[in-house]
């Protein structure tokens, strides 16, 4: 029998006992209920069907997906990389599959698109405004007072400084509120960006080399930027 | 107040050459840095831009082993490589996070592309192309890590699971697991017997399933239940199985 225990143990409590072919079926997870309760009431059966579960996770741990390509080479394959003897290999057994043909598909989802291509959509733009009038920055460090942009929920603090041992001049910034993850923040001078940076775990940014005169800063997050327009910096 | 609009990106995505080879080989990395970002963000938004800074920080980063610039491109790419995990829609069910796949992606980049290697990769493109096959690969070893777990008890230790494997021992244990298929198959009797056996311990079906895919070879669910029946009942009498079991 498939279940017979070593040492003869496994007498049935409520004959009659369970065949070998419920035993399997209830290790395959495919057995009738009377048969579970069976097992859940019978310390002998359910040894047996032990002895069949043991037995079949042995075989299966040895033999699981033996045969099957491993990933590197599914890549290979999936790109028409593979040498022809080999491909011809993997396309056989991919046919009859169901696991490699899952995961061939997986990596046909995840490189369906160009691995970096550009928005599809035109960015929304937020404007943010001042909370104060003056929308004039100076460089000069006497006059460093920061002002903050307000764009719904988002408050962006800005402020103005000489770059240390450079010529230059340096924006730095900080973006409070429920901010997304990823968030680039720019300089763009007549529509190019000129400067740009991603915003660290604060929210905050650097933007060095930073022109005289009217530029834009545009923090692009997902699908939407917040713009801080008309920023003119002496 | 708040008010929104569209811009309108620029109609077609250019690329363009603004530096030499050797001029980026002389770029201070903080430069480069700079330069890369603007150059990205300008490719995000459909701008004329170089990706030539971005390719040369991939090069410090993998034939040189650059630290600084490995990290650069880790924080700068990071986002990318996660949105390629998230499509494939085996992300939410896999139980582990984002950033768990995206530094096994990275991770596997590293390894596969030595400097040895680089050469192979003309451009930037190629580069993100590959990058995005590794986080596949990462993708399909989560999902294959997970099936290992529910066809396999907790104690046992599935092969393409163990944590750190060298490619030698991989390719041993392989040739051991196929050497115990054989030993197996020299103790099937017919066609209906491979047929089970392989679909059972191989592919991991069930019976019922096995039926539905061979209905030529059975007359029933429980023509397959027989046949496993008896195959089980053999192996399970046999000592040098048990012996290999054992080993």
């Amino acid at each position: 029998m498939v279940g017979q225990q070593a040492d003869g143990n496994d007498a049935c409590a409520y004959p009659p006992e369970l065949d070998d072919v419920e035993l399997i079926a209830a290790a395959d997870g495919e057995a009738s209920a009377k048969t579970y309760a069976h097992l859940g009431a019978c310390p002998g059966c359910a040894a047996r069907a032990e002895a069949v579960t043991e037995l079949q996770s042995q075989l299966r741990e040895r033999l699981y997906r033996l045969f099957c390509p491993t990933s590197d080479e599914l890549a290979t394959f999936a790109q028409g990389l593979m040498v022809a003897d080999m491909r011809d290999v993997v396309a056989d057994h991919v046919i009859s599959c169901p696991h490699c043909l899952g995961e061939l598909n997986m990596l046909a989802a995840i490189t369906a698109t160009p691995p970096h291509r550009s928005p599809a959509l035109p960015l929304r733009r937020v404007v943010a405004y001042p909370g104060s009038p003056d929308v004039s920055l100076s460089t000069s460090p006497a006059l460093n007072d920061p002002i903050v942009y307000h764009a719904g929920a988002l408050r962006i603090v800005l402020s103005v400084e000489r770059q240390r041992g450079a010529a230059g001049t340096r924006l730095r910034g900080v973006l409070r509120g429920n901010r997304p993850q990823v968030v680039t923040a720019s300089l763009l001078c007549n529509n190019r960006v000129i400067s740009s940076s991603l915003l660290d775990e604060q929210g905050g940014f650097i933007l060095d080399d930073v022109p005289a005169g009217d530029v834009v800063l545009s923090l692009r997050l997902a699908d939407y930027e917040v713009v801080v327009e008309a920023l003119r910096l002496l | 107040m708040q008010q929104t609009y569209t811009v309108r990106p620029a109609s077609r995505t250019t690329l363009i050459h603004t530096v030499d080879a050797a001029s980026l080989c002389d770029l201070d990395f903080a430069t480069l840095v700079r330069r890369c970002s603007v150059e990205s963000e300008r490719f995000y938004r459909g701008q004329p831009h170089d990706p030539a800074y971005s390719y040369e920080l991939f090069r410090r980063a993998l034939v040189e082993r650059s630290e600084q610039s490995w990290e650069y491109i880790y924080s700068h790419y990071s986002p990318l490589v996660e949105s390629w995990v998230r499509r494939s829609g085996a992300f939410t069910s896999s139980g582990e996070t984002s950033e768990y796949f995206v530094v096994s992606a990275f991770t596997r980049f590293w390894r596969a592309v030595t400097a040895e290697k680089f050469a192979a990769f003309p451009n930037l493109a190629s580069l993100l192309h590959y990058l995005q096959l590794c986080a596949g690969c990462v993708v399909i070893d989560s999902v294959r890590a997970q099936s290992w777990a529910e066809m396999l008890p907790e104690e046992a230790i599935p092969y393409g699971r163990a944590p750190v494997v060298s490619p030698d021992e991989e390719a041993m244990e392989r040739v051991n697991r196929e050497e115990f298929w054989n030993y197996i198959n020299t103790q099937l009797n017919d066609e209906a017997e491979r047929v089970v056996v392989y679909n059972s311990f191989v592919m991991g079906m069930k019976p019922g399933d096995i039926y539905t895919g061979r209905p030529d070879l059975f007359g029933g669910i429980s023509d397959v239940y027989n046949v496993k029946r008896n195959v089980l009942g053999r192996l399970s009498r046999n000592q040098e199985l048990r012996r290999l079991l054992a080993s």
